[in-house]
């Protein structure tokens, strides 16, 4: 175990150790429901700011986006070593449909390469979808596996489901899909719950066919593929903590103050003066909470999404683009540096996961096509 | 430190416990004991992930009213500790997807300049639970189980509903990102 890992965990039991035994209240059942405290039902899913355009503007966005995302992948070729491999086994593939795997092939590439290294919010959400490949793959595939130990099926979920639950605008904000859906709730992440069957001895089965499905994906995103993407973090982290982005927090206070800030309609008070991008997105996203709080009927929580996305990337868009452009250049020389590595990797995760299409692609109970 | 030093993780990952599989129990009864024996490492496992004492304890509650409710459909009593932390975790998601909690009422994001130095005063573990909450929310969670509740790579996945090999990379860039907010390396 090394220092920092040490370091972490002692933080957290001291942490949490700040909860004392006897401080915590009594359990107030009441009559399953009147019991609950006020607040409580702020923890409430919030589905009245899920709207359906939020289940299709991530494909939209990504097809806007994919031509420039190849250019950036053919950029790393040309920095290949004469010699090696131009890419997966399909350039070689003159079979039927071999031009329709190739072009899948070059999508799924375009997708990994985001996954690994977004620079932008739109680049996030694309690579949103190679993850969620693999994970609808992983599902499909151990839902197989339980199958045949005599289970029925969970639900299928699609890349789609998957992805959507991905998104992550404190870092990585995708402004054009919040300006065009103005949501800015990206819908529900898939959890375990979404396995849950009742059947005694199912969680078990499926842990391990999870994990049997695990050991297909695992070269994608282990050893060379992870410390070169944890790289590529560090390297975000270092820009949106740099002296030229906090240059650009000012601007962005100044421009919630017109809105209103550091009101916060949820009680707790933004730290003053504003510190960071996630100080802003924590405040707008609070007003959205503290209407639903208050029991606001669909149609106002409709009216104030569109109000406070539209403010969010009015006031967001300056840094969000300072943060992009910085982000972008990086990426550019991160992959000139990393070429021949990226593409490797690439061409790997391509194969693994072209592999798991064919064998997993209609999961059990699934529609095919 | 010794993992064991504040030691409130293990009783939230051990079996669950045999006061809520007893059949003659009232379901209130049952409910009502285990949120005595476990409240309070529920409560501690929603406060290092939201950051906000409140809003843990709301999670917690809400967590076993679930269960409550729920409790004629679990087909595994004795599945009621698993089936409540997994509430807990998806009310903390709920409240951080919505950015209501922890971050707002977490200390001040540590300055740039000063990272290094705050690794190294007196008060590194408040600097390293500032930094735990800049993470992506993701990131912080995946954090929590490994580091907290001690949990496998399959357990975590399953928990959070991704991959093993997406929880290892997701453990990952969390500890990278950490280094260089605290200026070490991982």
């Amino acid at each position: 175990m090394n220092t920092l890992e040490d370091l972490v965990r002692s933080s957290i039991r001291q942490a949490a150790a700040e909860i004392t035994p006897g401080s915590i209240p009594p359990l107030s059942l009441g009559d399953a429901g009147a019991g609950v405290r006020p607040a409580a039902a702020a923890t409430r899913p919030a589905r009245a700011r899920r709207g359906r355009w939020s289940r299709v503007i991530i494909p939209l966005s990504a097809a806007v986006a994919v031509s420039a995302v190849i250019t950036a992948v053919l950029a790393v070729a040309a920095t290949r070593p004469a010699g090696a491999p131009a890419g997966g086994s399909h350039t070689a593939d003159s079979r039927p449909g071999a031009d329709r795997r190739a072009d899948a092939a070059a999508t799924l590439r375009s997708q990994l390469l985001d996954d690994f290294f977004p620079a932008t919010g739109t680049q996030f959400a694309i690579g949103a979808l190679a993850e969620g490949t693999i994970q609808s793959l992983e599902w499909s595939a151990a839902s197989r596996c339980v199958v045949r130990q005599g289970f029925h099926a969970p639900r299928p979920l699609s890349a789609l489901a998957w992805a959507r639950g991905l998104a992550d605008n404190s870092q990585f904000p995708d402004l054009a899909r919040i300006a065009q859906t103005h949501q800015l709730g990206t819908g529900a992440s898939i959890t375990g719950n979404d396995v849950a069957s009742g059947a005694r001895g199912f969680l078990a089965a499926w842990q391990g066919c999870q994990k049997a499905a695990d050991r297909v994906f695992r070269p994608v995103q282990q050893d060379s593929s992870g410390r070169l993407a944890s790289a590529w973090m560090s390297i975000v982290t270092r820009i949106q903590a740099s002296a030229q982005v906090r240059t650009a927090v000012p601007g962005l206070q100044a421009c919630a103050s017109r809105y209103g800030w550091p009101a916060n309609p949820f009680g707790y008070p933004p730290s003053r003066p504003m510190r960071s991008f996630g100080d802003f997105a924590n405040w707008v996203v609070g007003h959205l909470d503290g209407a639903e709080l208050r029991g606001a009927s669909p149609a106002e929580m409709s009216r104030l999404n569109r109000k406070w996305a539209r403010i969010f990337v009015t006031c967001a868009r300056p840094i969000v683009m300072l943060q992009e452009r910085l982000q972008v250049a990086a990426r550019r020389s991160f992959l000139r540096q990393h070429g021949p590595q990226v593409m490797a990797m690439l061409t790997q995760a391509v194969r693994i996961i072209s592999r798991a299409e064919r064998r997993y692609g209609v999961p059990p109970g699934a529609t095919p096509g | 430190m010794s993992a064991k030093a504040h030691g409130s993780a293990p009783e939230l990952t051990a079996g669950s416990g045999a006061a809520a599989s007893g059949c003659a129990a009232s379901r209130e009864e049952a409910v009502a004991v285990l949120y005595q024996a476990h409240a309070l490492g529920l409560v501690r496992l929603a406060y290092v992930m939201l950051g906000s004492r409140q809003a843990a304890e709301d999670v917690v509650q809400e967590a076993f009213l679930g269960l409550y409710r729920n409790w004629g459909r679990l087909a595994d009593t004795s599945r009621a500790l698993p089936y409540v932390r997994s509430s807990v975790l998806n009310g903390c998601r709920s409240v951080l997807r919505r950015g209501r909690a922890g971050r707002t009422s977490a200390p001040p994001d540590i300055p740039a300049e000063s990272a290094e130095a705050a690794a190294l005063t007196a008060d590194e573990h408040r600097a390293v639970m500032r930094a735990i909450r800049r993470l992506p929310d993701r990131q912080r969670e995946a954090l929590v189980l490994r580091f907290y509740l001690d949990l496998s790579d399959a357990q975590i996945a399953a928990d959070m509903g991704i991959s093993a090999g997406t929880v290892r990379s997701t453990i990952y860039r969390a500890l990278a990102a950490l280094g260089q907010m605290l200026g070490t390396s991982s």
